[in-house]
């Protein structure tokens, strides 16, 4: 009986259907290709234009101060949200803002920082090196880009070797934008994310002249 | 009948400038009619109320008030002029995990930091042309968060009162063929 109560008060009480009424305010169809290419315009106009050391400096400080908290014996595993939002933050700005192989690392980091389930001197020495990589760049202590990319793919072999020190782990499960928004169930333990085939985003569907 | 975005009102939501100006930027490149904008989740749900965009792009990470906590307000507050608004999320987080907190608060997309001018129109044109269903449940109120339709499915029916099937923690159906 309980758990009859139980199963009643998760059910949906009611379900409201679609509703076309932004169709018939605006329209619907494709996106005319010109009108994308504009759109890919405006980004390409700021791409590699904007200095992003304001953002590079506000991240650096962060991670500064994450680090001394992280370090301090009560820390907990929450701290690593913190680390999460401020890597995520950083990767967004940059990914469109600059050019170069910073994403990538951001990238790296951000997916390896949400899959830790505990805190140990790995996890510190992963994140000291991080800010120590990002220091020395915007330091202008490194400037050779080939010096760059060899110690990010350093940090990415640090990420790789904590997995393989620890095989109870396992990378995040990430997506990209050519997924639908979609997630099978919310236990995401067993979670499938992709498109549906009548739930695409395929260019043909969207892009090109209306008739 | 064709796109007409100039008759489409969206609100951005994003604390960081230049970020809240290439979006609007883009928005504009095709033909958006009106563009509002607020730097929080707390600014952007006033906007809302006082100018009830059709769709709202909001990033995830923002004080005061994130980008959850002014989708949960969108959704269930008394004073939200529109439940059902599509509310599109731009932000760094790709985690699978990340994407199902988002669904869980009520998003209609997601779109991931960086993205390009394509990921935006394809989703805004994508949230027009295929409006969901929303659900009205005692721990969700929020777009259907079933995406697929598989007309070739032959199982039983997978309520958690319809069998003894495993159910997701709303109780809406689930892919049982995904289970181990």
């Amino acid at each position: 009986m309980a758990n009859d109560n139980k199963t009643s008060a998760k059910k949906a009480r009611a379900i409201m259907p679609a509703t076309r009424l932004l169709q018939s305010k605006v329209g619907n169809g494709k996106i005319k290709p010109e009108k994308i290419q504009k759109a890919e315009n405006k980004l390409e106009a700021v791409r590699g234009r904007l200095d992003i050391s304001p953002f590079a400096d506000e991240h650096i400080a962060e991670i500064k101060d994450l680090l001394k908290q992280i370090k301090k014996p009560d820390a907990s595993l929450d701290i690593t949200d913190d680390f999460s939002r401020s890597i995520m933050k950083f990767k967004g700005n940059i990914g469109i803002f600059s050019e170069g192989p910073l994403i990538g690392l951001t990238m790296i980091m951000l997916n390896w920082i949400e899959s830790i389930e505990k805190i140990d001197q790995d996890v510190l020495d992963v994140l000291n090196g991080y800010y120590v990589t990002l220091d020395q760049i915007f330091s202008d202590k490194l400037k050779d880009p080939k010096m760059i990319e060899v110690i990010i793919k350093e940090m990415q072999s640090a990420c790789e070797r904590y997995f393989s020190k620890h095989p109870e782990l396992q990378l995040t499960q990430v997506i990209d934008n050519s997924k639908a928004f979609y997630i099978d169930q919310s236990n995401h333990s067993d979670v499938k994310v992709g498109l549906d085939m009548n739930d695409d985003l395929h260019d043909d569907h969207l892009i090109g002249q209306d008739d | 009948m064709p796109f007409n975005f100039s008759k489409l009102s969206v609100l951005v939501v994003e604390d960081t400038e230049p970020m809240r100006k290439l979006i609007v930027s883009i928005l504009d490149s095709i033909d958006v009619g009106t563009i509002h904008q607020a730097k929080s989740g707390e600014e952007g749900f006033r906007k809302f109320c006082e100018h009830n965009p059709d769709i709202v792009i909001s990033d995830w990470d923002m004080d005061p008030g994130d980008g959850l906590v002014m989708t949960r307000k969108i959704r269930k507050d008394v004073l939200s002029p529109n439940r059902l608004a599509p509310i599109i999320f731009l932000t760094g987080y790709n985690a699978v995990k990340r994407v199902a907190q988002a669904r869980d608060a009520g998003a209609t997309e997601y779109i991931i930091k960086p993205f390009t001018g394509s990921d935006l129109a394809k989703r805004i044109a994508y949230v027009i042309n295929k409006p969901r269903d929303y659900i009205d449940a005692d721990v969700y109120f929020g777009p259907d968060r079933r995406r697929r339709d598989n007309p070739d499915y032959k199982g039983p029916r997978r309520r958690v009162d319809d069998s003894s099937a495993l159910s997701g923690d709303d109780g809406f159906m689930i892919d049982l063929g995904n289970k181990k």
